[in-house]
């Protein structure tokens, strides 16, 4: 069936499309500095979800079945597409003057939001892999889009060698599959386990593969102890970047793990319950520990997002319905809080990147003193933001699956946490301001519209988490 | 067609909305900018509070709450800048709209049949968990028709005095907002149809009593009487809250419905539970009401301003507690010795705070005592299963003691804030007005045949005589009472307006009669005192007691009991003992205060000791600081230090002990890509095995 269904990827094509125009600006322009490229790329951003709301509700198999477009899909490609959105919007005043060429950099935003959408839309192995790379070597090259900065370069470097270590075992996993089931196709995966694998050295073979697939995963969720790469890459790597990183690569990896194992793998993922329990364990406990010490905020940032993805996974610890939309909710809320922070930094980094470099910096600048409070105490998880309302959800599926205990790790972790999290907004507001950079430019526009939707947002899924969450849990059909 | 109903309480919660955003910004909107702003988001927030209240009910009622909307907004359009004169409108209007809304709702319920007099309605689901279902639903009966009507109608005219008396004030915005909260919350407290939203009410009263008699907080004493004011009543509420949870644990229900259907099948008569229910929650009335134990608030709470001490203390709040028993009528009827409780302490309410009028000198804590007297009175009417009766002398003691507190404040307003009666004396002739409605009102409290007080006092006092829950012994100090609060309001009456003027020559100078707009009130509410006893005159004396039928509907859950028959004769002996008690009261005060006023000065002197235990009260606060705060305030620093050491040790060992694993998971991270790689690897062998 060469099914062709080229409307089935229309945002993505929009988005390509502009990709490319901006590296030909970038290439014929004479004067390529004058070019809004953020607000070109928001327009691109914002045609591909227009495009994605025409095709939102249907569900489309196309290109020989390597691909799925469903309402779940759907549902993230508008997540990709807004954190696109926002990420553009807080990058301009970051980059300018330190990249020379602007237009690369939203290209490449744009060619590795495409990467998460084709993984959103995949039905099969090959095309994951696809989706992966493209996603991850753009995001290779954005961390190290600073050339002069040796963090920069560092953390690109080390992102690069080691999510090639990590691809290659994901490759490895699903040459085991293949060898096999003699297919990569998702649907199909299924069928000829059922057909042909009963026990013996065969399904071992396929569960070894399957273990080294859900490695590869883990290794982009930056579950321990896979999560060596995080802090070093999210600090070194430009914070507009990072921010990227955090909220969007986070996201598709979630999304990711969801599908892959819930659709193709699901005749395995019970194998791996315990063990992801673990993870899921160490992963908060260690991501939280860690963070408390933590001097730089964009490091304790990484740490926090380790932590956060631990909680994440208790949702799918947990398999039911409840906990798989909770992901989901949780990470809109955790894409929204962590975006919000960053494009606070990305307005305070002038004054230097530690916690005392951000001293009474919330009564100078009270907007982003009071943002930040917003996003800071959706971070702990208190009411009324979208971050209590996702661990709320989060920790109800796991109860309903019967892991009272871990709810309780989870909570005391999360209590932790409220250390190293207030402790920013009181370097923001109890400490004595020190005199370094002098005054900031801290008004600009298209950062504060960043800042005012994701607090909006930030509230709007605290208060009214029911319109969110309906909508995750009618969804939520990938069921094991 | 009674949806509209749900609007009475919001729109004194919009207007202290209004207006406390007003009181806040006030400051900061010295520039037109963010004046305009300002008032276009409250402008959306009216708005969408609207949109809340139009998926509520029905359409027509909030076309109704659209008109004052649209005035604002044409107000503002037309350029009208918010000051004092618009926050007065907003204030008294607000409350205003409410009880135009609350005689509505009052004449469509005495259109239906007696039966049929008991309107539910929705607003929304509160919380469903468990066993548990609340709504936010309210409920007109002709008990919480009666208590709006006076809440919202005293309500509005101590609003419009209050424009007059506040006048000057630098927070003058926050005053209303207070005052306005404040209605709301009374209007929860006896709109609710289920336990915790009377409970809402009820904390909330607390909370606003808080903020209005500390409201010049600058003053110490003032925050110190606020302070003492809510502790006070949060002992009691504690009582409410543990006789509310016994409800849900006997009932599963909280809904007064459910509970009052139920109460004759589920509890037994004179059963410990019910006993227990009903003890609990008269706690928490003793506080709100101010009875004995918990009346040592209120004649502190005198320290705000004078129209709060008419709404807190004469009009609303403390007759919470009245209403509450009232409204639990048919619990208490089954525990009758809650009944005998009820009735006894106030009975010795009255009595004692009535003795302890006599001596005072400030005109307010005169005031003070006779409002915890009076309520002593209308618990010993509920008390005796006479429900209405209580109730009746709750409307009549609304009208005469705001109006009293209000004639007070007239005259505080007059002599430049001097409090002290002994320093006042002959205003008679120079504030004629005030002093022809004081009279009025201290002949209503006094008990003058055919004045409102008359009425109400002599149901509760034939009530307690011949009620089966009565006695002759309460009926005894109830009149022994009568005859004592007669001698000090006259006392109150002659000192400021009759005798030698004792004020100095300055304030002398500067004396003069309070605006219309203070004016006005005092007169409606001496209208009211008078001819307020009217809607329930008594069989006995020709009328048809319309009061007392019109309530009956209340206590149809009561359990009954049949109690003796007496002639008209003897209500008529009661009724003549009663008041020539009283004038005996009047013919004292008048021989020691204008008479002969050296009386007073030697018999306190001769008896000096009787006098400085009156004087201070009997020493009852000092007694309390005694025996309760120093004792608690004891118990705090001794958990203090335990807290200090051994608590705080060990949740600083746990926070210290995390601190070193963070440094050492730290150490994890070393910044070699092979120590990474091993990360990895040693990850896929633990999914491998």
């Amino acid at each position: 069936m060469a099914n062709f269904d080229f409307l089935s990827i229309s945002p993505d094509l929009v988005l390509i499309a502009f990709a490319v125009l901006f590296l030909l600006m970038g290439s014929f322009s004479r004067t390529p500095g004058v070019h809004n490229y953020n607000m070109l790329s928001i327009s691109a951003f914002s045609l591909a979800i227009l495009f994605n709301l025409l095709l939102f509700g249907s569900k489309r198999f196309g290109f020989y079945d390597m691909m799925l477009y469903d309402e779940l899909a759907g549902i993230f490609r508008f997540i990709f597409y807004g954190i696109g959105i926002i990420v553009s919007l807080m990058s301009d005043p970051y980059i300018e003057g330190k990249i020379k060429h602007k237009g690369e950099y939203y290209a490449l935003i744009i060619l590795s939001i495409v990467g998460m959408s084709f993984i959103a839309t995949s039905y099969d192995l090959i095309m994951l892999v696809l989706g992966v790379e493209a996603m991850s070597l753009s995001v290779y090259i954005l961390a190290g889009m600073f050339k002069h900065d040796e963090a920069s370069a560092e953390a690109s470097i080390k992102y690069f060698l080691l999510g090639a270590f990590s691809t290659a075992i994901m490759l490895l996993g699903i040459a085991f599959v293949y060898g096999t089931v003699g297919t990569t196709n998702y649907s199909l995966i299924v069928q000829n386990y059922n057909k042909y694998l009963h026990g013996g050295i065969q399904t071992g073979i396929f569960l070894f593969g399957v273990a080294a697939i859900l490695a590869g995963v883990l290794f982009k969720i930056a579950a321990v102890p896979f999560h060596m790469w995080t802090p070093d890459v999210y600090e070194g790597a430009p914070t507009s970047v990072t921010a990227f990183m955090i909220s969007g690569v986070k996201a598709a990896s979630f999304f990711m793990l969801i599908r892959v194992f819930l659709i193709a793998l699901k005749v395995a993922v019970f194998n791996f319950v315990d063990i992801m329990v673990f993870i899921s364990i160490i992963t908060m406990t260690l991501g939280n520990i860690a963070a408390l010490t933590q001097r730089n905020i964009k490091r304790m940032l990484a740490y926090s997002s380790i932590a956060h993805a631990g909680y994440m996974l208790i949702g799918f610890v947990a398999l039911n319905k409840t906990g798989l939309a909770a992901i989901v909710f949780y990470l809109i809320a955790y894409a929204l809080m962590n975006l919000g922070a960053f494009a606070v930094l990305v307005l305070l980094e002038e004054k230097g990147k530690d916690l005392e470099h951000v001293s009474g910096c919330g009564f100078l600048y009270p907007f982003l003193g009071l943002m930040m409070t917003i996003f800071m105490f959706s971070m702990v998880g208190l009411p009324p933001t979208g971050g209590f309302m996702g661990k709320f959800y989060v920790f109800k599926g796991a109860l309903e699956a019967g892991y009272l205990w871990l709810v309780i790790i989870a909570v005391l972790n999360s209590a932790v946490s409220a250390y190293f999290y207030l402790r920013v907004l009181v370097y923001m507001f109890f400490e004595k301001p020190i005199d370094a950079g002098g005054a900031l430019r801290t008004s600009s526009a298209t950062v504060t519209t960043a800042l005012v939707l994701t607090s909006v947002g930030i509230l709007f899924l605290g208060i009214f988490p029911q319109f969110f969450f309906e909508i995750t849990t009618k969804y939520m059909t990938y069921l094991p | 067609m009674f949806d509209f109903i749900v609007l009475i309480p919001l729109f004194p919660a919009f207007g202290a909305f209004l207006n406390g955003i007003y009181g806040v910004f006030r400051s900061n909107w010295a520039d037109k900018p963010s004046h305009t702003i300002g008032i276009a988001s409250i402008g959306l927030a009216f708005g969408l509070m609207l949109l809340l209240v139009y998926k509520m009910v029905s359409v027509p009622i909030v076309l109704l709450a659209l008109v004052p909307a649209l005035g604002a907004f044409l107000a503002f359009i037309f350029g009208y800048r918010w000051s004092d004169k618009l926050v007065s409108i907003i204030g008294v209007g607000s409350i205003g709209i409410s009880f135009i809304l609350s005689v509505l709702a009052f004449w469509k319920l005495i259109h239906l049949e007696p039966e049929a007099r008991f309107i539910e309605v929705v607003f929304y689901k509160w919380m469903i968990s468990g066993d548990l279902s609340l709504d936010i639903a309210f409920l007109l009966d002709p008990l919480s028709a009666v208590m709006i009507l006076v809440v919202t109608g005293v309500g509005f005219l101590i609003h419009v005095y209050s424009v007059g008396y506040m006048h000057n004030d630098p927070s003058y915005p926050r005053f209303f907002a207070y005052l306005n909260l404040f209605v709301f919350f009374m209007l929860i407290l006896v709109m609710a149809n289920n336990f915790p939203m009377m409970f809402i009410g009820w904390e909330g009263v607390g909370l606003c009593s808080y903020l209005l008699i500390g409201f010049w907080f600058e003053d110490d004493y003032n925050a110190y009487a606020g302070n003492k004011a809510f502790i006070v009543n949060r002992i009691g509420d504690f009582g409410f809250l543990l006789g509310m949870f016994l409800i849900f644990v006997t009932f599963g229900s909280l809904n007064y419905k459910d509970v009052f259907e139920t109460a004759s099948r589920v509890l037994s008569y004179n059963g410990f539970t019910v006993t227990a229910i009903t003890l609990l929650l008269f706690v928490g009335a003793t506080g709100k009401s101010s009875q004995i134990p918990l009346y040592v608030w209120l004649p502190d709470a005198m320290a705000g301003p004078t129209p709060v001490s008419a709404l807190i203390h004469a009009a609303t709040m403390v007759t919470a507690g009245v209403y509450m028993v009232a409204r639990c009528n048919a619990l208490y009827t089954l525990a009758p010795i809650s009944m005998a409780v009820v009735a006894t302490i106030g009975a010795l309410t009255a009595i004692f705070a009535a003795s302890m009028g006599f001596a005072q000198r400030d005109i307010k804590r005169i005031l003070a005592y006779s409002t915890i007297s009076q309520l002593g009175y209308m618990f010993l009417g509920v008390g005796v299963a006479a429900f209405s009766a209580g109730i009746f002398h709750l409307v009549t003691h609304a009208f005469f003691k705001a109006l009293l507190f209000l004639s007070a404040g007239s005259v505080i307003h007059a002599m430049g804030g001097e409090q002290d009666v002994m320093k006042m004396g002959g205003l008679k002739g120079h504030i004629k007005k005030t002093f022809i409605v004081s009279l009025v009102g201290t002949l209503a409290i006094a008990g003058a045949p055919g004045l409102s007080g008359f009425f109400s006092k002599d149901e509760i006092l034939w009530q307690a005589y011949s009620s089966p829950y009565g006695s002759v012994f309460l009926w005894a100090i109830g009149v022994i009472t009568a005859g004592m609060t007669a001698f000090y309001m006259f006392r109150w009456l002659f000192l400021i307006f009759f005798g030698e003027e004792r004020m100095d020559h300055e304030t002398k100078h500067h004396i003069h009669e309070s605006p219309n707009v203070m004016l006005v009130p005092l007169y409606i509410l001496a209208f009211l005192s008078i001819v307020g006893g009217y809607i329930g005159i008594p069989e006995s004396l020709g009328g048809k007691n319309h009061f007392h039928h019109f309530l009956e509907p209340v206590t149809r859950y009561a359990y009954k009991i049949e109690g003796p028959h007496y002639s008209h004769a003897l209500e008529y002996a009661l009724m003549i003992v009663s008041v020539a008690v009283a004038f005996a009261g009047f013919a004292i005060a008048y021989i020691c205060y204008v008479k002969n006023p050296s009386i007073p000065v030697k018999f306190a002197e001769s008896y000096r000791n009787i006098y400085r235990w009156v004087y201070n009260k009997y020493f009852v606060d000092e007694l309390y600081e005694f025996l309760f705060v120093k004792g608690t305030l004891n118990t705090c620093f001794g958990l203090k230090a335990f807290d200090e050491k051994g608590i705080d040790g060990a949740v600083n060992g746990t926070g210290k002990s995390l601190y070193w694993s963070s440094i050492l998971t730290s150490k994890l991270q070393t910044g070699y890509i092979y120590h990474y790689v091993w990360g990895i690897v040693l990850g896929l062998l633990i999914l491998l095995f």
